[in-house]
């Protein structure tokens, strides 16, 4: 039952957000889409042999992927953190513990309902992006209309490892704004430590698992040709780190006291 | 061999900054309205929190309901309803979506009931719970744990916020729809009035210790407050003897049984007896968690703080 609760204060803004996706997907494949028709229509009167010699296809849709990832990496920072600050643990700051504890239910049931409600949630507002682009880049381009496809299962778990990674620390606050903060304090020393630690001290820290930021660079194995395996790789792990964190609030919920 | 709903033995919460609940002996007999009384800070809280769950013992233990409160947390919360002393449900959800999120966990939740309430109690249905006032708050707890159909209540300050036609409505609730159906009630309150009107158990706690554990009927019938004079009260002592407090030249005794006897008791020490009267739940409340002032000479039963 506490998934139907956090679905019923969470619902507004799944559409909100998801609607914004889907129309940003939209526009982002139309726009790619135009460019496309009008350089092919450019290259048809071309006299140029190196425009004449341009894959476009191969071109206009890595364009259209590009603005995927860049459009998608706000959205999953945005959206992971504002359902983690939503999560089962801001009840300890708004008092409602008590009640959410003597409701007859394991405690672990209440954080597994919640935390799969906000990465279903964060998984639909993710997809709109792809759901919006497809049918433009599939009509541009098959090798990245598939590779768009194969991102998004990355780009959704570094977003539910975020959202858990934020559900856990809203948790051990009790405070919305202080797992948000805490969560982002996490990623900027996870993303900064290591480089200015090697920078200025010439520590060499382990390395990252994989770069949070998914640059466009973790797309390829090579300058031309789009890397599907790593892909796979990225989303695999970051499955497996984003499992982490519910079983760490579950840990903690478990043992906490009222 | 009366049946208990809640028993503790030896019950124990420490925090690092405080022994909360110590020692804690109770007895709830089924079917009876319990009266938990204790000053702020006296561990009545803790007490509940405990034995729902919310906070673990340090050390020994407790039933609710037949169940080991370490083991059958949630089964013990399947049969038990709880109104907590905050009254604070979840802010964005409306009476009609808080009745419905409660009803899942419930399988004997009665919405006839949920009905009945929500037009007796005058709760407004479609207004979300953050903008009800306190005194709605309070009766939107009652309401949820009242339809669950529970075995056991555990009230927390159950009449806050609440007017006094509420209040009245609450306890003949209490009484005529709960009560009467064999169901227990234990209530943590600070207003003796309205736990005397309703209980027909009490159980004073202070400082984390149980000081007394009586059936009302027996207060009212057996407990006596003898007034004295004298200068041998410290030697005073007897197995009836519940409290005793000195104002000044006079000495106020507690006695639980046989007033007649400790009455004779304090002659042949060369006391003077002023006066035996029956008590109410109030005295002896006070008698054992009051806190002493001094006196005004010659005047028993008036106090004053020193300036």
């Amino acid at each position: 039952m506490y998934r139907w609760k956090s679905w019923c204060d969470s619902r507004q803004r799944l559409a909100l957000y998801a609607a914004t996706c889907l129309a940003l997907g939209l526009l982002t494949g139309m726009q790619h889409w135009a460019y496309y028709f009008r350089a092919l229509a450019w290259q048809s009167v071309s006299t140029n042999r190196f425009f004449e010699a341009w894959d476009i296809s191969f071109w206009s849709g890595y364009g259209a992927v590009a603005s995927l990832a860049t459009f998608m990496l706000p959205a999953m920072i945005w959206s992971s953190l504002a359902f983690g600050a939503t999560s089962v643990g801001r009840e300890y700051g708004a008092g409602a513990m008590p009640f959410v504890l003597t409701r007859p239910q394991p405690r672990w049931r209440i954080v597994w309902d919640d935390w799969a409600l906000g990465a279903a949630e964060i998984c639909i507002i993710l997809s709109m992006f792809s759901i919006g682009l497809a049918p433009f880049v599939a009509q541009i381009s098959r090798i990245w209309l598939g590779f768009s496809g194969v991102m998004l299962p990355g780009v959704v778990a570094v977003g539910i490892c975020l959202y858990g990674l934020t559900q856990f620390l809203t948790l051990l606050t009790g405070s919305g704004a202080k797992g948000v903060s805490f969560a982002v304090a996490v990623v900027l020393f996870y993303n900064f430590f290591p480089a200015a630690l090697e920078q200025w001290w010439h520590v060499h820290w382990p390395s990252k698992i994989l770069d949070l930021s998914l640059s466009m660079f973790s797309m390829f194995d090579s300058w031309w040709i789009p890397d599907l395996a790593q892909q796979w790789k990225i989303a695999a792990l970051w499955s497996v780190v984003a499992l982490i964190f519910p079983f760490l609030s579950q840990w903690l919920i478990e043992r906490r006291e009222i | 061999m009366t049946e208990t709903v809640i028993s503790t033995q030896g019950l124990t919460k420490v925090y690092p900054d405080v022994r909360a609940v110590d020692g804690l002996d109770l007895n709830v007999p089924r079917g009876a309205v319990y009266g938990f009384l204790g000053r702020n800070g006296a561990g009545k809280t803790t007490t509940i929190r405990t034995l729902l769950g919310l906070a673990r013992p340090t050390a020994g233990s407790a039933q609710v309901l037949g169940l080991d409160i370490r083991k059958d947390t949630v089964a013990i919360l399947q049969r038990t309803g709880f109104v907590p002393e905050t009254k604070q449900l979840f802010d964005s959800l409306t009476t009609d979506q808080l009745i419905r999120f409660n009803r899942g966990y419930f399988p004997k939740w009665s919405d006839a009931l949920a009905e009945r309430y929500i037009s007796l109690f005058e709760i407004p249905r479609k207004r979300p719970f953050g903008k009800l006032s306190l005194g709605n708050r309070t009766k939107v707890c009652h309401l949820l744990a009242l339809c669950q159909g529970a075995d056991l209540l555990i009230m927390d300050e159950p009449t806050s916020g609440l007017d006094p036609v509420m209040v009245d409505l609450l306890m003949r609730v209490l009484i005529e729809d709960h009560v009467s159906e064999g169901r227990t009630v234990f209530v943590s309150s600070h207003h003796l009035s309205e736990v005397e009107r309703i209980a027909d158990w009490i159980g004073i706690i202070e400082g984390g210790k149980l000081l007394l554990e009586a059936r009302l009927e027996d207060i009212r019938q057996n407990f006596r407050l003898v007034t004295a004079s004298g200068d041998s009260a410290s030697e005073v002592a007897a197995p009836n003897l519940i409290s005793k407090r000195r104002a000044e030249k006079f000495h106020r005794y507690l006695v639980s049984r046989e007033a007649d006897d400790f009455v004779t008791r304090l002659r042949a020490q060369g006391m003077t007896v002023l006066e035996v009267s029956p008590v109410n739940l109030g005295e002896v409340f006070l008698g054992l968690a009051g806190k002493e002032l001094p006196c005004i000479a010659g005047n028993p039963g008036v106090t004053r703080a020193s300036a």
